[in-house]
């Protein structure tokens, strides 16, 4: 069965008197274990896509299942539960609560899947685990660097076994060497883990690393192919 | 749904976030300790007067009522035609006679000021003329001496039983007893003294007074011949608080027919109550600490408004975290319990705070005021929960605006 299946969705956004044609007809259909990188210039949907995509938004029109589940059927509120249980975020700045230590920032989507407070520390764990920061677990933020607090992230994204992991301009913010660290990892995910992983970039050696290129433009898709992946790089802590 | 584990982890969150901001929250929660202190500490003035009222009345005895000439309305001017006819002697022995109700039955006439002399020493004192039945009814007691024989009663005798202070004024430690004293001039001899009594009844202070013999006030101090026998209270005790009542009625009508008052008269004459006083009296007491408190209350509600808004500046400051949150899939009453949790949190600990302060407080005045207090359980049982509830109230309306942030403007909000 198709993980998520999108057909002819459209999101038009009426700005006043204007409207905003940010989606226009999409169909897309993603398996379960691909690496997808999503690229497109600002303004060509991506992130409309990206948004709806990920549970956060709904399209004006159009079908959406994601695993089954009917998405348009639902609320919006409702769909917290979709996004608690099915998808894991990943984004640009990070979005870790501050003050708060890795560990407890990895069990906050558990607390919200109502998981016994005696597993949660274990499975915080093995995902920092997972990310190689075991040894940072008690940190704040504020005392990681930004390629360690983004594989916390991608930590807080794999707790709860999520099938998906969404991650939205995910190297944004860090340097080349870091960067090229967390696309390993994801790509690690992918190929060890089974994890579908679905990019948005803007970069073309960040998008190397994905098994499949979809490009947006003009709220369009104008291409969408099959590609050899970068390897990822040796491990290292 | 809300199962032990959301509950605990609501709770931690709420806490920690209350911890990360401990100035904000303290002055927070300072509006609710202000108005839960102040709650409490009226409270406690307010019972605090009303207990010492009851136990002021009680000491002077629930059962007793007062009988004295005039109009119970008092107030302005009456024309009537009628004059008003004064109580006398006889009135109390009829009382005695014929009220099978009564216990005990004294009447008095207090004169003021009277210069008391021994020796060298004097003080002025008032002095009450009465009979020995006074000390059936009053609890006023005969420290050394003794009272009035029947024939110094009945034939004017000049003697006279002091109070505690008044002979310590002009006796020093000396023996007062069978010594003559003058009050305005003439000579009179101490056969008693009292104890010590502490509270006055009906404008009299036995401390500080001089009781003499009723006749002897009639005849010799203060005669006057246009009105003998004359005695401005009787008092009457009953039997007991029960019948205080039908006891009442009773000397009422026998006052009407003594005094041939026609149906449509009015009384001249009237009756205070002190079982009737001690309700009065409790019931302004009441009121005024339910007006204490009310006042005390409206500072409780200014401080919920400042959890309020506190709250709400709380959600717009951490507007980020709730997107957050929310894409990591909290529900609508996750958010909203946590907010809703916070502010409780907040509320609760300004209410034990608070009270703590305000029975700091209470007990300060009671050391340092000398004002009797009294804390109740149930102003602090009250107070918690107002607060609680002002956690509640105040706290949905920032809890629901948090909760209905669009997740994606949520987590792009800087």
């Amino acid at each position: 069965m198709e993980l998520i299946e999108i057909k002819n969705l459209s999101k038009v956004y009426s700005l006043g008197e204007v409207e905003v044609h940010a989606l226009r007809d999409v169909s897309l259909t993603i398996k379960s274990g691909e690496f997808v990188a999503i690229m497109g210039p600002s303004g060509s949907g991506k992130s409309t896509c990206m948004n709806i995509l990920g549970c956060l938004d709904k399209p004006t029109s159009g079908s959406y299942h994601l695993d089954g589940i009917d998405i348009i059927a639902k609320n919006l509120p409702d769909l917290a539960a979709v996004r608690n249980q099915k998808i894991g975020f990943v984004f640009q700045g990070f979005n870790l609560l501050s003050r708060t230590t890795a560990l407890e920032n990895v069990e906050l989507p558990m607390v919200y899947n109502k998981v016994p407070q005696e597993h949660m520390h274990e499975r915080g764990l093995a995902a920092l685990k997972q990310v190689g920061l075991s040894e940072r677990s008690g940190h704040v933020p504020s005392q990681l660097s930004g390629g360690q607090q983004q594989r916390v992230a991608i930590a807080r994204a794999l707790v709860n076994d999520a099938p998906i992991i969404f991650a939205d301009e995910p190297t944004g913010n860090l340097d080349t060497k870091t960067s090229h660290e967390v696309m390993s990892l994801f790509s690690r995910l992918n190929s060890d883990f089974q994890k579908t992983v679905i990019v948005i970039t803007h970069e073309e050696d960040i998008a190397a690393y994905a098994k499949r290129v979809v490009r947006f433009l003009d709220g369009r898709i104008v291409e969408d192919k099959i590609q050899t992946p970068k390897m990822p790089e040796a491990e290292h802590a | 749904m809300l199962n032990f584990t959301v509950f605990y982890t609501v709770i931690r969150i709420a806490l920690k976030a209350i911890w990360a901001n401990k100035m904000r929250s303290s002055l927070t929660s300072l509006g609710i300790i202000i108005g839960v202190a102040a709650v409490i500490a009226m409270t406690a003035i307010g019972t605090g007067a009303s207990a010492d009222i009851s136990d002021r009345i009680a000491t002077m005895g629930t059962n007793t009522l007062n009988l004295q000439a005039g109009r119970a309305s008092g107030g302005g001017f009456s024309f009537a035609a009628q004059s008003v006819r004064y109580l006398t002697s006889d009135d109390a022995d009829a009382i005695r006679k014929e009220i099978k109700t009564a216990n005990a039955v004294y009447a008095s006439v207090v004169a003021g000021g009277k210069n008391a002399v021994y020796g060298g020493r004097g003080t002025v004192a008032r002095v009450m003329g009465t009979t020995n039945d006074l000390f059936k009814v009053q609890p006023w007691k005969i420290a050394f001496g003794r009272l009035f024989t029947p024939a110094e009663e009945r034939s004017a005798a000049m003697v006279c039983i002091l109070g505690y202070q008044t002979a310590i004024e002009m006796f020093a430690d000396l023996n007062p007893i069978d010594e003559d004293i003058r009050i305005d001039g003439q000579l009179y001899k101490v056969v008693g003294l009292m104890g010590q009594v502490g509270d006055s009844a009906w404008g009299f202070d036995p401390d500080n007074g001089i009781i003499i013999p009723l006749t002897t006030m009639q005849n010799k101090m203060g005669a006057r011949a246009d009105r003998p026998k004359y005695v401005s209270t009787i008092t009457i005790q009953a039997a007991s608080f029960d019948v205080v009542n039908q006891t009442q009625d009773e000397v009422l009508k026998l006052m009407r027919q003594r005094h041939r008052l026609q149906p449509n008269q009015e009384d001249d004459f009237y009756i205070q109550n002190l079982a009737q006083m001690l309700n009065t009296m409790q019931g302004i007491a009441t009121t005024m600490s339910l007006l204490l408190g009310a006042i005390a209350s409206i500072s409780l509600l200014v401080g919920g408004i400042g959890i309020m808004n506190i709250m709400l500046v709380s959600v717009t400051e951490r507007t980020r975290e709730i997107g957050i949150r929310m894409a990591i899939g909290a529900s609508l009453w996750d958010i909203r319990l946590q907010f809703l949790t916070e502010a409780v949190i907040l509320s609760l600990l300004g209410g034990v705070v608070g009270i703590l302060m305000g029975v700091g407080i209470a007990k300060g005045i009671e050391t340092f005021g000398n004002l009797r207090v009294v804390i109740t359980v149930s102003s602090i049982l009250l107070s918690f929960f107002v607060s609680a509830f002002i956690g509640v109230c105040f706290g949905f309306f920032p809890a629901f605006k948090a909760s209905k942030l669009n997740p994606i403007d949520a987590l792009r909000y800087e």
